[in-house]
Order: C-alpha cells, then structure tokens, then sequence
C-alpha cells in the first residue's frame, strides 16, 4: 500500500461547524471558580466557588487515586526519609484472603485538582471546553518540599500552574492594531 | 505538474457560505476557482515540493538560532533594539511556531526556488487545508478525478496536534482584525482547530486589548491574556504602543516574538550567504550590498511587504514591472528573478505549509502578473500518477 496524504473517507471537520465568526466567543459567566488550581481541602474548593458535593466527591476520587497510584513504602522510616517526618500515612495491607495483616505507608495527599469533567460545567458555554486533567487528579509533596502528582507518571513533578486568566481591570485599550488602520484587506500574507 | 480545467461542483459556492467561507470572492472577482486544478505526481510533490520545503524550514530555524543569540544581525534585520530581549527570550525559551507558509516558483521540471517565507501571519489557511480537500473528495466522488486522486494535505490535523501541544489550563485568544472578512475567517479556522485540539477559546479585535495596572495584557471581559495567537504582524506589534508592554506582559504569543526574524525578507541574503548555491535558494543581497548590482535580472522586496506590495520586476537595473503599496518605507533586499510555472495566461506560485516543525501541505495561488498580490486566485491541486 503506498503512501496517501488524505482520507477520501473522512475529510477534515469543523467543530464549530463554521468560520464566521460571531458567536463563537465561548463567554464565561462572571465570578466562575478558577480550574486548575490545586485545593488543598474541600473547604477551600468550596469557598473557590464549586458545589460542596462537588468538591467532595472530586476530593473522594482524588484520594481513592492517590491510593491506588501513589508511591508505596513497607515501612514508615522509609516513607518519611523521601517525604519528611509527618508526611506519610499508614494504610492496611491488601491482600487477597488475608485482610488487615500489615500495613503499608504512602506519602499524605496534600491537594487535589478537579477534573475537567467538573471544570467544564463550571460557567463555560459551549460543548468545547478544555480540561487539563481528565481525572480529578491528587497531589502530594515530596521532602524539599516539590509538588508531585500520581497522574500520568508516579513522581511527574507539578509546577504550581500560574493562575489562569486573572480578572484584572484594564488602564488603557487600544494600543495595537493602529498601523493596520488604512491597509485594505489582509493584514496577513 | 500541468493546469487543467475540470466542471465546477454544482452549488460550490452554497458550500462554501455554508462553513462561512464568504471571502471565496474579493474585490468583486473570483478569489476561489473550482473549475481549475493543478495536476502534480506523486514524486513531483514528494521530491519537488515537500522535501524541499522541510529543508528550507531546517535551514530556518538554524538561521533564527544564529540571529537570536546576534544582536548585529537582529539590528540588520530591523528588529526594534527594545525588543532584541523579546525576540531572544522567545527562542531560548523553545516557545513554539504553529504555522508558517512558503512561497515556492516550480514548475514540475527544475528545483523548487524559495521566494519568501510568510513565517509569522499567513494567509490562506482555510482555502488549503478544509476548501481544498473538500474540492478533493467531492470531485473523486462525482467521478471527475480518479480513485486513487491524492493531495498534499495533512495541513489540519497537524494545526489540531499542533494546539493540542499547549496545555489546556487556561483559554486560547485569537486575535485580528476583525473588521477584515479574510483576517476573522483565518483567525476563525484556526480557533476551530484549537477547540478540536480540546482548547477553550475566545475571539477578540486586536484593536480590542487593553493593559492593566501591572502591564499586562487584559482582553474585552477584563481578563488577563495568557495565551494568544494573533493574526497580526509583529513588526508592527513591536512599533505600536503596546509594544513596551511586550517584554514583561507574561503573555505567550502565538506566533512567538522570534518569528518576527523569519517573517523578513532580510533572512534571503542571509539564507544565500549561508548555503550559497543551495537548489531551492536564489542568489539574494540586502539592496545596499553592492553585489546586488550584479543580479542582472532581479525583484526588488520590502523587508515587510505583504501581498506583493511594494515589490519591482528589474530589468539590468531598470524597472520592467512594479506595484504600489504601504510598504514603501524601510529596507529592501534584492534576489534574482526566477520564472514562475505559467499556463493559460496565469503565473502560480506555491504555498507550501508547515505546521509545527513538519511540511504538510500545498495551497496554489495565481495571478494574471507575475508578481502575486491580493487580487490572486486560490487554485486547487490533486496528485494523479
């Protein structure tokens, strides 16, 4: 089979199913909550503008993630010597057939981020809304005080994200697009 | 590589209102044809068109590489020396370019020759990537082409990875001038990519940003612009008002500042100078180079012109063919004047795409001049071996 650039089969789509622009300002609704801002309880989710059950069941998921992906240590020395003294829980072992005997210790969850399953419902129109987490995703924070994350690679570092799109109030507009005033047409080539 | 005619789809232009594409007329004339296309093999694309292209974009990056870390050189392209920072910060940073068009003379028989690169707002992306490959699978399916009918276009779904590169944390602005038909359209599509690419999005004027308190770029809704792409040249950008704002705003610009560098014809007697000889090069001189007396036959260009503004056809030093523009201002370079493919009275000249880092499609505009402007007409292509 030699080599096709296109698919005669399916061509290329358009989401918003045109590009005459309008209507296509996906408008957010004022006071929304931020997304991806790590919370580091379900009190402070709540207060960034979510539902309570929203915030709970997002804090739920987050930790039974956490417990299924998080870095696991046989001993509590073992686990406080990579997370500090303070920052490691003991959980029951799991073992088929033998519950409860022994146990092992994980680094303490110290935040979560929502998903963007949540995000996309929180004041955003439109189908489209980009989410930058697909699972409501837990975070925890190393000795030197990094913060990592159990998603997609155990130990991925986390840098704080900047906060996104800041409600601020401009000083002055308008002081780009004055030289295009008296072109025609384009201003690309 | 041949120019033929072939019946127009019934109610094209219905279509083509129907995705919003109105600009498919300008000016009162046809900018869309649907009853021409060009013919090309599949090793005339493979070996004349996208080889090449993806060399000169190597041969690109190598030169905005040198640029960016020489402040001689960045001076001699006309970078504002208050944005040498910005242009720097941009390329060390890795900051990605989405998309950037080639303009290429070929015609099916010798190398390819590189006339300019439209590296930082290019036009036209609509027609090449979504009209033109719908025109592909409509003709194949009406039987006028055959089965196997190909094009070089994989132009959309590498604009979509290319989105899907930057995190979705934060929206995506498109800026433009809005008041222009073709400037919202393009800015529209691309917008249309970045949603499919999963990106929250919002289309502002450019004309409509402000700058807050701490000098930061804020959009109509009072909202910091994190990220955006604009649909405006950073030339002008970088001599405008805002542009002591740019080094400090925090916003990332899509084009980033570097490709203010590519974006200039000056990079044409820097890429000769360079790779002297090269194939898909032609001999080219900054205007004030005396060497550039020595090009018999010439195109004198603008550092900045856009569509074919400003640019004279030289004749042993005398002017045989110019046109008028805003572009009259500033530095020019001189390069040897190579034909263009013509056929039925119509000069064409290619427009090879590269998205990302990668050389992905083909969009033909031609023109009864031989120097291509904004009255030129988009022309479809299919691969038939």
């Amino acid at each position: 089979m030699r080599k096709r650039f296109t698919d005669l089969a399916s061509g290329p789509l358009l989401a918003l199913g045109t590009i005459a622009a309008g209507t296509l300002v996906l408008s957010r609704c004022d006071g929304g909550p931020d997304e991806n801002t790590m919370y580091t309880s379900v009190a402070q989710c709540v207060e960034a503008g979510y539902s309570t059950g929203v915030c709970q069941s997002e804090y739920q998921a987050a930790m039974k993630e956490h417990m299924r992906s998080a870095p696991r240590f046989d001993s509590g020395t073992a686990c406080e010597s990579e997370y500090g003294a303070g920052h490691c829980v003991e959980v029951p072992r799991e073992q088929p057939g033998q519950p409860g005997v022994g146990s092992i210790f994980l680094p303490l969850m110290t935040g979560y981020l929502l998903s963007s399953a949540v995000q996309s419902h929180s004041g955003y129109s439109g189908s489209y809304s980009g989410g930058y987490y697909p699972r409501s995703t837990p975070i925890f924070t190393n000795r030197s005080g990094k913060t990592l994350r159990s998603d997609p690679v155990v130990g991925t570092e986390v840098t704080p994200p900047r906060p996104a799109n800041v409600n601020t109030r401009a000083i002055s507009r308008g002081g780009f697009g004055g030289l295009s005033f008296g072109r025609g047409g384009s201003h690309g080539g | 590589m041949e120019r033929l005619t072939i019946p127009a789809r019934d109610g094209w232009q219905a279509k083509a209102e129907a995705v919003g594409f109105g600009f498919h007329e300008m000016y009162g004339e046809p900018y869309w044809l649907d009853d021409v296309y060009y013919r090309f093999t599949m090793e005339e694309i493979e070996e004349g068109i996208e080889a090449p292209t993806q060399a000169l974009h190597e041969m690109c990056r190598d030169l905005a590489a040198e640029v960016v870390e020489s402040e001689a050189l960045m001076t001699r392209l006309a970078i504002p020396v208050d944005q040498f920072d910005t242009v720097r910060a941009s390329f060390r940073a890795g900051e990605a370019s989405l998309y950037g068009r080639f303009d290429l003379a070929y015609d099916g028989r010798g190398p390819a020759k590189l006339l300019e690169y439209n590296a930082d707002t290019p036009t036209g992306v609509f027609e090449a990537a979504y009209f033109q490959y719908d025109w592909l699978i409509d003709q194949v399916g009406l039987g006028r082409l055959p089965e196997g009918a190909d094009q070089f276009n994989l132009i959309q779904e590498s604009l979509i990875s290319a989105f899907a590169a930057h995190p979705a944390d934060r929206i995506f602005h498109f800026a433009a001038i809005t008041a222009s038909d073709e400037d919202r359209g393009t800015a529209a599509y691309l917008m249309d990519c970045a949603v499919q690419a999963g990106h929250r999005t919002a289309l502002i004027d450019m004309g409509s940003i402000g700058v807050d308190e701490a000098g930061r770029f804020v959009d109509p809704m009072e909202r910091v612009i994190d990220r955006c792409f604009k649909l405006y040249p950073w030339e002008d950008m970088m001599r405008e008002p805002y542009a002591r704002h740019l080094p400090t705003s925090g916003t990332q610009w899509v084009e980033p500042p570097w490709k203010a560098i590519l974006s200039n014809k000056g990079i044409l007697p820097l890429l000769w100078e360079r790779h002297p000889g090269h194939p898909n090069l032609l001999p080219a001189f900054f205007a004030d180079d005396p060497r550039a007396e020595t090009v018999t036959s010439s195109v004198r260009k603008p550092f900045h012109s856009r569509e074919g503004e400003n640019v004279a056809i030289l004749e042993n030093g005398r002017t045989a063919e110019e046109t008028e523009g805003d572009y009259g201002e500033g530095p020019t370079v001189v390069q040897a004047f190579t034909p263009l493919f013509e056929a039925a009275g119509q000069f064409a000249v290619l427009g090879t795409w590269v998205v990302g880092d990668l050389a992905c499609g083909l969009g033909i505009r031609e023109d009864r001049s031989r120097i291509t402007c904004n009255l030129s007409r988009f022309v479809p292509h299919a691969i038939v071996d």
